[in-house]
């Protein structure tokens, strides 16, 4: 692990020069972020009524159905243009749009339809309790053990300094089911149900959000395995395979972006005093250790919502995320002349480094998180 | 009389915006994929997208644009108003204006003067283009005439508070009204006068309509000049339509009064003056202004966003925004409710009511005023 070696001085003036980085990109929120992202947006929708349309238009071309135009190779493309585009409109809903939105990137638009509070996702997690255990949860207490909930989303041993138990020798397991079912995963983690199993909640406590969240995922579920394949008659099953493997593609992305942010090896984690009396210096310094970056390019970055930008966005979670870019290689610069380490790698080799620590940690081992003092 | 001029909304709409349909587009509302393909398709109906389909000069500051909106929009009262969204530097602005014609006509009109501190208004009047989409609420506003219109009419207005009189007058007059009406209306001089033409045509074809148009600083011989008073409202009422004038005991007519603060406080304590205040309708077109700063105590805590304010006293939605908040807001005169959230404690005042709330309430930002410690749900 990195040595930390700023001391109270350096880290104000640190934390004054990455304040600076966003009070000048909230001054230049402007029409170029109100083109953006209803241009996004626009593309999302057209994406997914286009492969829904797809899907559709394969099935005439299925031979088992006798017709004059079967064929094997249009009914496959079809379909499968049809079920990796509603994956990718799926993943464009969840990441760049509405992962962004409800974090209030652009509440200044005064457009409800981009606003954090009216934003619906196409995911089962409520749009609300996720601002709760996301927004508020995760981005105020990022790495800290005990408070971040987001540290291995009470089913995974992520950190070291978690206590072992015989049960997380399946830990890549849980990881694996995790990742297939990552949407049912995110819906119940404001819920807590792992407090439940604990004791530290009752029913009765847990019940409210629990009920929410699966009105949520209902409404969610029965849209694409009941309705959308209803649509389909006796091909009912082929439609709802299809919308499937568009789901499946959407959790595994997520999953894959979302656990390269925070979990491969040299990210920090802290020991829970970090956050009394916590400088707004020390705040952005415990930001950019517990987060690491992606390296890729445009479509990459669109693609994981700009959550390859892990680091900008947890320095300033409310600024218009398709601007992270440009304001890395400020942030950058900043981390060289303070020598801070700046987590960044290519996608396979932090997803590697990420699947390397969930099989290490299915066993025992000592060590404790890393405090940094000032 | 009866003014109902309702449409209903279209057939295609109604197929379309049905829960089946809306479940297959869930989470979104199947409106928000209609709209890619067209954005007029939209199905919002607090935000109804309206292209604008004429711009017409009324004076060197004001011009009247005509809109066309989408389906949703179905009718108005004379007198009502529509809050307008306008997109400026990827903002949306909303801004309360008056319907300005006949409830009868197929467009909707608003007549917007520029302010010389009006942002949005002068956008209104320098930018905006035939072709243009904008976005209108429905119509709103409690300021109409009553079901039963009576035999005489009378209507103050002063500046652009001549627009919703003008709906008002074009309803009635156009739609062969024969009580008697009249109207009295300031403006500085011939050249700011707002439908001038238009009302002196509408004078000169409706025997009952009585126009007089006050010019405060004009050399024009007009019969009253300067600014609203007693002898105004004496000469509007003895006017030869028939307004009656009794010796002893004068009788005015319902009154609806539009303008800046200071006409609006004039006629008022006139009214009162003649023991008629119950006669007088009126529409102010500003939020009244909250206590003045160093009288506040208290701080605001907003949780969502974790932060304390101390409380200074002014509208919450003004101290919220200077916290670097975005909440919803709308028309910032307590209207709309777009800016409705929940207070979990403490205690507020309505600023145009003086109404309290004490405890968990919903309140609108945009008129309360914390008493002491308030914490609210944003």
């Amino acid at each position: 692990m990195t040595k930390i070696t700023l001391n109270e001085d350096q880290l104000a003036a640190f934390g004054n020069e990455i304040d600076a980085i966003k009070q000048s990109a909230l001054k230049q929120r402007g029409q170029r972020d109100a083109t953006y992202i209803k241009r996004i947006v626009w593309i999302q929708r057209a994406l997914a009524i286009g492969s829904r349309i797809s899907i559709y238009a394969a099935l005439p071309f299925l031979p088992s159905l006798g017709l004059s135009v079967a064929s094997w190779p249009l009914f496959w493309i079809l379909i499968g243009l049809g079920s990796i585009g509603l994956g990718v409109a799926k993943i464009l809903d969840n990441m760049e749009i509405g992962h962004n939105i409800i974090h209030g990137q652009y509440d200044w638009m005064g457009d409800p339809r981009f606003h954090s509070q009216h934003y619906d996702w196409d995911t089962n997690c409520p749009s609300d309790q996720w601002a709760h255990s996301h927004n508020y949860e995760h981005h105020t207490f990022t790495n800290v053990l005990g408070k971040d909930r987001d540290i291995g989303y009470g089913i995974l041993r992520m950190d070291p300094s978690q206590q072992w138990h015989p049960a997380y020798l399946a830990n890549p397991i849980y990881a694996t089911l995790l990742m297939l079912f990552f949407d049912t995963g995110v819906a119940l983690h404001d819920v807590e149900i792992d407090s439940l199993r604990s004791g530290k909640k009752t029913f009765r406590e847990t019940w409210p959000k629990l009920k929410q969240s699966l009105r949520k995922t209902a409404r969610i579920f029965s849209k694409d395995f009941i309705l959308f394949p209803a649509l389909a008659g006796p091909l009912f099953p082929i439609v709802m395979a299809a919308n499937a493997v568009a789901n499946l593609i959407r959790n595994i992305w997520t999953f894959t972006i979302i656990f390269c942010g925070h979990f491969p090896a040299e990210v920090h984690t802290f020991p829970e005093h970090v956050c009394e009396n916590e400088t707004q210096g020390h705040w952005y310094y415990r930001q950019l250790l517990g987060s690491a970056n992606l390296e890729g390019g445009k479509l990459f970055h669109i693609m994981s919502g700009n959550l390859s930008h892990q680091i900008e966005h947890h320095l300033f979670p409310d600024v218009p995320a398709h601007r992270y870019a440009e304001l890395s290689v400020k942030v950058r610069k900043v981390c060289e002349k303070y020598d801070i380490p700046y987590n960044t790698g290519p996608l396979w080799s932090q997803y590697a480094s990420v699947w390397a620590k969930i099989f290490r940690l299915s066993l025992p081992q000592q060590n404790t998180a890393t405090a940094i003092t000032a | 009389m009866s003014l109902a001029t309702t449409t209903s909304r279209s057939a295609w709409r109604r197929i379309v915006d049905t829960p089946i349909i809306n479940a297959l587009a869930a989470p979104h509302g199947i409106g928000r994929y209609l709209e890619v393909i067209n954005p007029m398709w939209s199905l919002d109906k607090s935000r109804i997208p309206a292209r604008i389909s004429a711009i017409t000069a009324e004076t060197d500051d004001s011009v009247s644009i005509e809109l066309s909106p989408n389906g949703e929009w179905t009718h108005f009262q004379p007198g009502q108003f529509v809050q307008v969204f306008i997109e400026i530097d990827g903002r949306q602005h909303s801004r309360s204006y008056s319907l300005s014609n006949s409830a009868y006509s197929r467009k909707p009109r608003i007549t917007v003067k520029a302010h010389d501190d009006g942002f949005v208004s002068k956008y209104i009047n320098t930018h905006l283009k035939v072709g243009d989409r904008i976005n209108i609420s429905s119509a709103l506003g409690e300021f109409v005439l009553p079901a039963q219109i009576p035999n005489a009419l009378l209507f103050i207005a002063a500046g652009s508070g001549i627009t919703p009189m003008m709906a008002m007058l074009e309803t009635l007059l156009e739609h062969h009204h024969s009580g008697a009406i009249t109207l009295l209306y300031y403006s500085r001089n011939n050249a700011s006068c707002i439908f001038r033409r238009r009302l002196e045509d509408l004078a000169k074809k409706h025997s009952n309509f009585s126009l007089f148009l006050v010019f405060s600083t004009s050399s024009t011989p007009q019969t009253l000049r300067g600014h609203f008073d007693q002898s105004h409202l004496l000469s509007a009422i003895s006017s030869e339509n028939g307004l009656a004038e009794h010796t002893g005991a004068i009788t005015l007519p319902l009154t609806y009064v539009c303008g800046p603060e200071g006409l609006i406080d004039k006629v008022s304590a006139e009214y009162e003056l003649l023991g008629h205040s119950d006669k007088l309708r009126s529409e102010r077109f500003k939020a009244p202004t909250s206590q003045a700063p160093g009288e506040a105590s208290g701080s605001i805590a907003f949780k969502q966003s974790q932060q304390i304010i101390d409380n200074d006293g002014r509208a919450l939605l003004d101290q919220a925004e200077d916290a670097g908040l975005n909440p919803q807001s709308g028309c910032r005169m307590g209207i709309c409710h777009t800016c409705s959230c929940l207070k979990t404690s403490g205690t507020v005042r309505n600023i145009s009511t003086g109404e309290l709330s004490h405890g968990e309430e919903h309140i609108r930002l945009c008129v309360s005023q914390a008493l002491g410690d308030v914490a609210l749900s944003i």
